[in-house]
């Protein structure tokens, strides 16, 4: 009956063989997951950040607490550890590579900066050239390529494609701080500022330098425009 | 010996080749299939994560997602795990009373999760995320659909397990038939740990 020698007699007994869980294991157990799962929860109410793998591991404990004591997968005959621990090692490993394949372990403004994700076109660029950009531009074929970064570059635009992932469509924040108030973390929201702050980038965050990305033209309109969203000095 | 083996059939379950109740050990095997079903949405899910961001094709999580309602339904149904394991630890002791209570308990607050989720889909439908709108809505919608509906299924379970001890049947009510209801509902609750971190958590880290 003791759940050491059970194992040796796993030829012919029925499922009351083990020892059963007491419950006051169950209870403590229970108590830990309310702990971890607390937590866990302290990211959405902004009183302290965590990371992914610390969330991570605090999920995979969770989760190996229910299957091992719940489920008694651990006492238990070692045939459903057979069957359940490849499944989920497999379907873990599929997660993983599909990730990898569709390029989510890029940063999202890297993904931006690369281009056209599986064929779709973000904003296509019109094609049109227009006559201003002809006198100075280059008529030959690489043209049309200059003649999307060369006029008034819309300030908006730029935001939707590249500052949305962080600060939210409407500029009011979310993993990035808000940007139609008053109250900035770096510098103090003069246009100069946050032509600084996009260009150097804010260290240990993920507001990258964004200068190689944009370049200096798409870098001015898009300040212009974030400065002009009510937040501006 | 042909009899005979008639015989055993008839009134006692086909003997065990692996030598673990075939119930149990067919039950594990669906579980293992189903973590195959939950990591391919999961991994459709995460896969597209993001991407609407770049096409500027709103809604985001983070535009919908309500703090307070993920966290209250989370608890809700990490509880309902604790009340199916002491529902199994009370049918295995014999006693009908506390099989009952936990079992129903379980019941209500898996139909109370599923409460959450019906509030929840309608606010973002009504947020403007629709099935066929945007990435994060395909996959948010049939990731979490499929877990709804397993809680749901996961709800009837119980229910029905419940309502035979209370006919003529209660004795097909044993501590094994109650422990693969458990194991169905305790893989529902595990699923939604992952869910929960990946889908939801996540959301709120750099």
């Amino acid at each position: 009956m003791s759940g050491h020698d059970s194992h040796a007699h796993a030829g012919g007994h029925d499922e009351h063989e083990h020892k059963p869980t007491s419950i006051s294991t169950y209870l403590g157990v229970a108590a830990v997951l309310t702990v971890l799962t607390v937590i866990e929860i302290g990211p959405l109410f902004q009183w302290y950040n965590l990371g992914p793998v610390p969330l991570l591991v605090l999920s995979v404990v969770k989760f190996a607490l229910v299957v091992f004591i719940f489920m008694h997968l651990g006492p238990d005959e070692p045939i459903y550890k057979k069957i359940f621990v490849p499944s989920l090692l497999l379907a873990g490993l599929m997660v993983t590579v599909m990730m990898l394949l569709f390029g989510s372990f890029t940063r999202a403004e890297q993904m931006a900066y690369k281009g056209p994700v599986l064929g779709y076109v973000a904003a296509p660029p019109p094609k049109v050239e227009t006559p201003e950009g002809e006198a100075g531009g280059d008529p030959a074929a690489g043209g049309a390529e200059q003649v999307a970064a060369a006029p008034a570059i819309d300030g908006a635009e730029v935001f939707k494609t590249n500052c949305v992932a962080c600060h939210g469509p409407e500029a009011k924040g979310g993993v990035g701080p808000n940007l139609t108030d008053a109250e900035w973390k770096n510098g103090s929201g003069t246009l100069a500022d946050i032509e600084t702050t996009l260009n150097k980038g804010v260290t240990g965050t993920a507001m990258i330098s964004w200068t190689p990305i944009l370049g200096d033209e798409k870098i001015k309109a898009v300040a212009l425009y974030v400065h002009s969203l009510g937040g501006g000095k | 010996m042909s009899s005979d083996h008639s015989a055993v059939s008839v009134h006692e379950h086909p003997p065990p080749s692996f030598g673990v109740p075939n119930l149990k050990l067919a039950f594990w095997l669906f579980l293992a299939s189903d973590c195959m079903l939950f990591g391919s949405l999961i991994a459709t899910y995460l896969s597209y994560r993001g991407k609407d961001q770049l096409f500027g094709n709103g809604p985001y999580p983070l535009d919908l997602f309500s703090v307070e309602v993920t966290t209250i339904s989370t608890f809700d149904l990490l509880m309902s795990s604790v009340t199916m394991v002491l529902a199994v630890a009370a049918i295995q002791r014999g006693n009908m009373f506390q099989t009952r209570l936990w079992l129903g308990l379980t019941a209500l607050l898996g139909a109370i999760f599923v409460g959450f989720q019906g509030y929840e889909f309608t606010h973002f439908y009504l947020e403007g995320l629709k099935l066929q709108g945007n990435l994060f809505g395909s996959t948010f919608y049939v990731l979490t659909g499929f877990h709804g509906t397993h809680v749901t299924l996961g709800v009837v379970w119980l229910l029905l397990v419940l309502a035979t001890t209370f006919t003529k049947h209660r004795g097909m009510v044993t501590h094994l038939n109650v422990e693969v209801a458990g194991l169905y509902w305790h893989f529902v609750d595990i699923v939604w740990i992952v869910i929960f971190t990946l889908v939801y958590l996540m959301e709120y880290t750099v």
